[in-house]
């Protein structure tokens, strides 16, 4: 696994000092590690990691694993022979990003052993201050070291793995965006035609058909129509998730104004803005959808003879506040997030002729630059959407 | 139409063709239909010299066998073919497609619509402008 990996760089760098303290401290331990093995048995035993890979692995393959460990790091200390340490200490950093856990779990062990060797270092050494310190000294340069190299390892090897994820994760993207593409072309198709079948039957058999008769077809094309819409909704909400839309710096007093102007509203309906908006560092097409969706929303299910929008923004600590507040007649607390979802309308179809894409696709371009979006409303008082879109989005 | 050599049509939906033949009905546009189901049957058609060569192609993407953007590239490799034009005809939305089929120099590329009436619109558009485009003999 490490063939190519070049491991020079992670040859300790000690002093004569320290590797004569290094040499000191594995003497030390040699001759007390059976003792320290039988006292800390216990809590290895109980911890709640090194406990089930003890368990685990049976005591054979356990002290052949400790013996090899051992030769290694004697020919390193002794023989400076590096090279086969380092890949065994790399194979256990491998070995632990593989059992998913934190590595600070893992460095535990240092801590371990410095709690059952410096007792008996103080009571052994009891009035050499100098031997303690060397040995210690020794002790701390080892246990660093290799922690070192475990840990480069461990980050080396969750780092591929996190990475081969993305590119898993990317590859079921494109394969979604694509199954969009095919399921709206290949529904459309026999769609069309029974919206053309169901036009030439009311045209070419006007005289035969009686009412009812030419209601059902009216009734067909209707909902062929709508079928339409949703397969359209589909492929919206499908491209409303892409992160790759460039960004640019939008003034959105003049974004709104075009978005207003475009939906060409009747006279009746009056949106003002509250306050001066902010420009912001924005992909342009997404956020236009966003207050299109918001604002066309407010009008559509609004039950006012005059109607009223209002929409402002507040600064905050990271972000910006927005609000799209209408006079319609408002939605229940138990429906606020079911709003959100697609295809989910509050009133029949029929009633209203909406798709239930529009909110969808407004809170998936939230959600994707990291902002949050929420109703408070109260049925019969108007209704009013928060978003916020951070000050520092990508 | 410029001239009255036949109209080509490619394409695997039934019902899409009598669309296409119905909205020449209606709009009395008088070019005879030549109606192939994909590319392969496309490309024996306009190989066979016993065959007037057509005014125009109307082509969809999405066919068995031989599909459009593959007809495209033979077309466009093929000396005595390359001239036609071809407008594409099809439910693709897709960027993709739309950059490869001009790519290859397609004269046109019209989405079908789901409705009748905007579908013979988009049939008259089309006529008017080879109408008044010139087109090669």
């Amino acid at each position: 696994m490490f063939q190519s990996f070049d491991f020079k760089h992670m040859l300790p760098t000690f002093s004569d000092k320290e590797k004569e303290d290094v040499k000191l401290y594995y003497a030390f331990s040699k001759e007390y590690e059976k003792e320290i093995q039988e006292k800390s048995l216990k809590e290895f035993e109980n911890h709640p990691i090194f406990g089930p890979l003890i368990k685990n692995i049976p005591l054979e393959v356990r002290e052949a694993s400790n013996k090899e460990s051992d030769e290694l790091l004697r020919a390193a200390i002794f023989e400076n022979s590096w090279e086969r340490y380092i890949k065994h200490l790399m194979m256990q950093g491998v070995q632990y990003a593989h059992m998913g856990l934190d590595f600070k779990a893992w460095y535990e062990v240092v801590g371990m052993v410095r709690r059952y060797y410096i007792p008996i270092m103080k009571r052994l050494y009891d009035r050499e201050s100098d031997r303690i310190s060397a040995v210690g000294n020794g002790m701390n340069v080892l246990l660093d070291y290799v922690m070192c190299v475990i840990g480069e390892s461990f980050i080396h090897e969750r780092n591929r793995k996190i990475e081969q994820q993305n590119k898993r994760l990317e590859g079921m993207i494109k394969e979604l965006e694509s199954f969009a593409y095919i399921i709206s072309h290949d529904l459309k198709t026999p769609l069309r035609g029974i919206a053309s079948l169901s036009d030439w039957l009311t045209e070419d058999y006007k005289d035969k058909l009686d009412d009812t008769g030419k209601e059902y077809l009216d009734l067909l094309k209707n909902r062929v129509l709508r079928l339409e819409s949703l397969i359209d909704g589909v492929l919206i909400y499908s491209r409303a998730g892409r992160v790759d839309t460039e960004t640019e710096k939008i003034d959105l007093n003049i974004l709104v104004k075009d978005v207003i102007e475009m939906a060409a509203f009747p006279s009746h309906v009056h949106i003002q803005i509250n306050n001066s908006l902010p420009t912001i560092q924005v992909a342009k097409y997404p956020i236009m959808q966003v207050f299109s969706n918001l604002i066309g929303n407010a009008v559509k299910h609004n039950d006012k003879e005059e109607i009223e929008i209002n929409i402002a923004c507040v600064e905050q600590a990271d972000d910006w506040l927005f609000y799209v507040k209408d006079n319609g007649p408002g939605i229940e607390d138990q429906f606020h997030e079911k709003v959100f979802q697609i295809f989910q309308t509050l009133k029949t179809k029929d009633e209203m002729n909406s798709t239930g894409i529009g909110l969808s696709v407004v809170k998936k371009i939230i959600d994707n630059v990291g902002g949050k979006i929420w109703i408070e409303s109260k049925t019969g008082k108007g209704c009013t959407f928060f978003f916020t879109l951070k000050k520092a989005s990508k | 139409m410029k001239n009255n050599r036949p109209i080509l049509l490619v394409e695997d939906d039934k019902i899409d063709a009598m669309t296409v033949m119905r909205a020449l009905k209606d709009l009395k546009i008088t070019n005879t239909l030549v109606h192939v189901y994909n590319g392969l049957e496309a490309l024996d058609h306009l190989k066979n010299l016993n065959y007037e060569k057509p005014c125009i192609i109307l082509l969809d993407l999405n066919m068995p066998k031989m599909n459009g953007i593959e007809l495209l590239k033979v077309l466009k490799n093929d000396a005595l073919l390359k001239k036609l034009p071809v407008v594409v005809l099809t439910t693709s939305n897709a960027e993709k497609d739309k950059t490869e089929s001009f790519n290859l120099s397609v004269a046109g590329y019209m989405l079908k619509p789901v409705d009748y009436k905007q579908f013979v619109d988009v049939i008259k558009d089309i006529n008017f402008y080879w109408t008044i485009s010139e087109i090669p003999d």
